[in-house]
């Protein structure tokens, strides 16, 4: 890792590139795509500043075997790109995986969708938002060289 | 009235608005503070949660706190949610529910987990054979392990019927858009 705070410590302990293409074939807008691990599934998930928690794709929900009483009681109703999504709120592992450097496993809060939102959720990945996330986690771009460095805050 | 025991900007403002002459006198100024007053208090008891409390009166049992807890999560307020959920648990450690909330909306915690030579491989072979057939798999899900496909098809249960259990075994399971 080159990327080290002022005192000389890491900022970054791991680096992978990522992804920068649409999230889905509706839409025009590139997002930043990295390889992740969701409860021990490796899949893709984009990077979402603005959004709460780790949105759980619900088809790979489903392969997770959550049991609803780990979850907060009762689905809730999350507003999610002007829809609103019936889900679970759980505690998930997730896991930034590392083409240089280290991995980085950040205990989150999750959404994860009823089943039946599947149907509806179209071809989104798993999402990363900042609030209950990536908010412990340091991270820095550079497009340059499409390479997304992590570490922990 | 002894302006002096004012704070300054606001024995400014009291002078400011007697010269205007919108008030005849500093009590006429002090009763029209006092309804003011009043009135922000009566907004503040007209937006009371169903359960008594107010926003800024903590809930005071386990069970108003699950309560205020779900609201704030109904009403799209998850930093509160948080906040509650912490101090629930915090007053009532016995109360399982509480405990479950505290847990799932407390803030995350990142660590570094030591990478393997093949597991940083695996991902750099992943999105090599991304980048190199991405194009001939739109619309599919694909499962991929260390760069090798494993399957593909439109459908995500097909791909699981066919590699089996993908949880643990390192399998990059991904829709590609269409």
């Amino acid at each position: 890792m080159t990327l080290t705070l002022p005192d000389g410590q890491p900022f970054a302990t791991g680096a992978t590139a990522y992804y920068y293409r649409p999230a889905t074939a509706q839409e025009t807008t590139p997002r930043l795509v990295l390889e992740v691990v969701i409860d021990g599934i490796v899949t893709h998930a984009m990077v979402d500043t603005g959004g709460l928690y780790l949105v759980c794709h619900p088809g790979l929900a489903t392969q997770l075997h959550l049991e609803p009483t780990e979850a907060i009681s009762g689905p809730r109703t999350l507003l999610f790109r002007g829809v609103l999504v019936q889900g679970r709120l759980y505690r998930l592992t997730l896991t930034l995986r590392a083409q240089a450097g280290d991995d980085l496993t950040v205990q989150a809060t999750a959404f994860v969708p009823e089943p039946q939102e599947e149907e509806s959720w179209g071809e989104l990945p798993s999402i990363l938002g900042f609030y209950g996330c990536l908010e412990r986690v340091r991270f820095a771009v550079d497009p340059r060289t499409e390479t997304f460095f992590f570490g922990p805050a | 009235m002894d302006r002096t025991a004012l704070p300054a900007e606001l024995a400014h403002f009291v002078q400011q608005a007697l010269a205007r002459g919108t008030y005849q006198s500093e009590e006429e100024l002090m009763a029209e503070a006092v309804r003011l007053l009043k009135a922000s208090v009566s907004r503040q008891e007209a937006v009371q949660q169903p359960n008594g409390s107010t926003k800024d009166t903590p809930p005071q049992t386990p069970d108003e706190y699950v309560q205020a807890i779900a609201q704030a999560l109904d009403t799209g307020d998850p930093v509160r949610a948080r906040t509650l959920a912490l101090a629930g648990a915090e007053h009532y450690p016995q109360h399982t529910e509480l405990r479950t909330y505290a847990q799932v909306l407390a803030p995350p915690t990142a660590t570094v987990v030591p990478a393997t030579p093949a597991s940083r491989a695996a991902v750099t072979a992943n999105h090599a054979w991304l980048t190199a057939h991405w194009e001939a798999y739109r619309g599919h899900w694909i499962a991929l392990r260390a760069g090798q496909l494993l399957h593909a098809s439109p459908s995500l249960e097909d791909v699981v019927a066919h590699v089996g259990e993908v949880r643990g075994r390192g399998i990059l399971l991904t829709k590609i858009p269409a």
